[in-house]
């Protein structure tokens, strides 16, 4: 048997986040007794959870949803398409029309792929229709649009085809060129943001916890933020990283021109404007958990992270902050800011070279998670510091940003830059660094005003 | 993004797994909070927990009922962070919640497989209000200027139209038990 009504109407309220504090406080007390409106609330939930994923919803009742053909049917029309494929499938035929009926892509290129359900028989030139989701354990495929847009997938990865012009990218990596005029703006999709190509080449991937990376190898890419409104243009040999969240953080990272001036292609040198610069007097480094690595005869002062200025030389540890590896771990550096700021943007610097070794540079990469704490007691910092109450702000991985497979491919100088989408990053006192790797910091800057009460 | 073969297979078990329970714990940890965008934010925190412990699970078996644990804890996390504004249950509910949802668990799937044949059933023009409301996440009140309604009646057809494909959902399950 159904809720009643009015009990339907309660649990409505709720689900489209209408509800007052009063009906929220109903409806528990009518569910806590009624074991039938928990059921049919559940039922609802579920349902309005599942619809926003359902990308495959067709627009006439004719479209059908399959994942992969089975084989059998695939033996017995691959004449068929093989004309098809022959006659109308040129790779820059953009004469296909979108329509969930027909094919929007087919697979050009397979190599040692292996599918999440290892019942899926997929063969080089099958067709892909709106709609189709591939979930690619293993190995490379290529999927050639009508448009003429390629795109590469490295397994593991999971992707769904939207349009003749747009994929979702759930899970993984996926390459795309798009060279020919019709595929411009092809676009992919991820669970934090969207890709544009203005043309021609990208990539893209996404983390299994969402954390969504782009970079752009060719031409221009535009990265749009639907809940901020915000696009952002990323232009040749820029990546950047968009964090999940209601509150999307943005983070990029750039290599310098490997002199004292630090000069990058878009991110400002280290600066002596910021709010935590120690020319203010405000702001505070300590290392609360960790040790700062010392010289004999020399120890560095952590507060020359403020200072303004990173290093002078390429390989000097006598101006560079860095944590010793003990246990696994390097430790925490701690900003206080003094009071709750309003913080826009977080930059940090580093550079290392060695001298006589030229791939030598492993100080340079920045492996950190940024977190923030708004002015209260700074909880025990043995203890899991999501649950114990600081927010991560931005997880930065330079090896990844630049994609280092070798040790000579590492830029030796570096710098990170993190800041939202639109606005602020939030109200923070407190920012801590939880260092992963043996960085050679020479500056971190933090740009922001007091936050308003 | 370069990975260690290890790494790599870990990754790669990691991702078959999650993407067999993904739109189960969806299903689930949208009935423990207020909103579509607080279950995304939840999910999200759930599925960087379940990455970074997944060392700690004892055998893919138990990969499902683990994380149905993991989404029940963040649910509450973020609960606990939001009770601020009161328009959130209390933890006594999201716990009994919890508890009906793992009794379901195996139906999940046959839910969603159910959920695509229901979708295609619906008239043509419910189709493409959920397409537009859900799926492109194009604002109720954008929706209602453009088809000049209010929004309170597409908030009201949107959930007739939630009742009725629950409802296809369960006669389509019970129709196949009926065959089984």
């Amino acid at each position: 048997m159904k809720s009643s009504n009015q009990d339907l109407e309660l649990v409505r309220l709720y689900l489209d986040a209408q509800a007052t504090a009063e009906e929220v406080k109903l409806l528990e007390q009518k569910m806590r007794k009624d074991h039938q409106l928990r059921k049919d609330f559940l039922s609802y939930a579920r349902v309005d959870a599942a619809l926003p994923y359902a990308c495959n919803i067709p627009e006439k009742q004719t479209g059908k949803t399959f994942r992969f053909p089975p084989w059998s049917i695939w033996s017995s029309i691959a004449a068929i398409i093989l004309f098809l494929l022959a006659i109308n499938f040129k790779p820059t035929n953009p004469g296909l029309p979108e329509s969930s009926k027909q094919a929007i892509a087919y697979f050009e290129k397979l190599e040692n792929c292996r599918w999440m359900n290892s019942q899926e028989v997929v063969d080089q030139g099958s067709f892909l229709f709106v709609s189709d989701r591939i979930e690619l354990s293993s190995g490379k495929a290529n999927v050639r649009f009508s448009n003429g847009a390629i795109m590469s997938l490295e397994g593991p990865s999971i992707v769904e085809l939207c349009s003749a012009n747009s994929v979702f990218l759930t899970l993984g990596r996926a390459q795309v060129v798009a060279e020919t005029p019709e595929s411009q703006g092809f676009s992919i999709t991820t669970p934090s943001s969207t890709f544009v190509d203005l043309g021609t080449s990208f990539t893209a991937a996404v983390a299994p916890d969402g954390l969504s990376r782009l970079g752009v190898t060719q031409g221009k890419v535009n990265l749009i933020i639907e809940e901020d409104h915000a696009h952002h243009l990323i232009e040749a040999g820029g990546t950047i990283f968009v964090e999940p969240g209601k509150h999307k953080v943005l983070t990029k990272i750039e290599s310098g021109n490997e002199s004292k001036d630090f000069i990058f292609p878009s991110i400002p040198p280290p600066s002596r404007d910021d709010y935590a610069d120690t020319s203010h007097g405000i702001a505070k480094v300590s290392v609360p958990k960790g040790t700062l690595r010392k010289l004999p005869g020399w120890e560095v002062n952590p507060l020359s992270l403020l200072d303004g200025k990173g290093q002078t030389l390429p390989d000097s540890p006598k101006e560079s902050v860095f944590l010793e590896k003990k246990g696994g771990t390097f430790g925490n550096l701690l900003i206080d800011l003094g009071k709750d700021i309003a913080i826009q943007r977080v930059n940090s610097y580093s550079w290392h070279q060695n001298q006589k070794v030229k791939k030598h540079k492993n100080r340079a990469r920045q492996v950190f998670t940024l977190y923030g704490l708004q002015d209260q007691k700074i909880p025990d910092l043995n203890l899991p510091l999501i649950e114990s109450g600081w927010k991560r702000i931005a997880r930065v991985n330079s090896d990844r940003f630049f994609d280092v497979r070798e040790d000579i491919d590492r830029p030796a100088q570096q710098a990170c830059s993190i800041f939202a989408s639109k606005g602020k990053i939030g109200d923070f006192r407190y920012l801590l660094v939880e260092v992963h790797g043996p960085t050679f910091f020479g500056e971190i800057d933090v740009f922001g005003n007091p936050a308003k009460p | 993004m370069s990975m260690k073969p290890d790494e790599e297979h870990k990754h790669d078990q990691f991702l078959q797994l999650y993407v067999e329970t993904e739109s189960s714990l969806r299903g689930f940890v949208r009935s423990l909070v207020p909103s579509l965008e607080d279950a995304k934010e939840v999910m999200q925190g759930t599925a960087a927990v379940l990455w970074r412990k997944f060392d700690q699970l004892d055998s893919p078996e138990n990969f499902r009922r683990w994380a149905f644990g993991v989404a029940r804890f963040e649910a509450l996390a973020y609960r606990r962070d939001q009770a601020r504004d009161r328009h959130v249950f209390s933890e006594e509910l999201v716990l009994q919640l919890a508890k009906d949802t793992e009794k379901e668990l195996e139906r999940f799937d046959l839910e969603e497989k159910a959920l695509e044949k229901c979708i295609r059933k619906l008239p043509e023009k419910n189709r493409a209000l959920v397409k537009e409301a859900y799926f492109t996440g194009t604002k109720i009140d954008q929706i209602a200027k453009r088809a000049d309604r209010t929004p309170m009646s597409l908030y009201k057809a949107l959930h007739r139209i939630r009742i009725a494909l629950a409802d296809c959902i369960q006669n389509d399950l019970k129709k196949q038990e009926g065959f089984a």
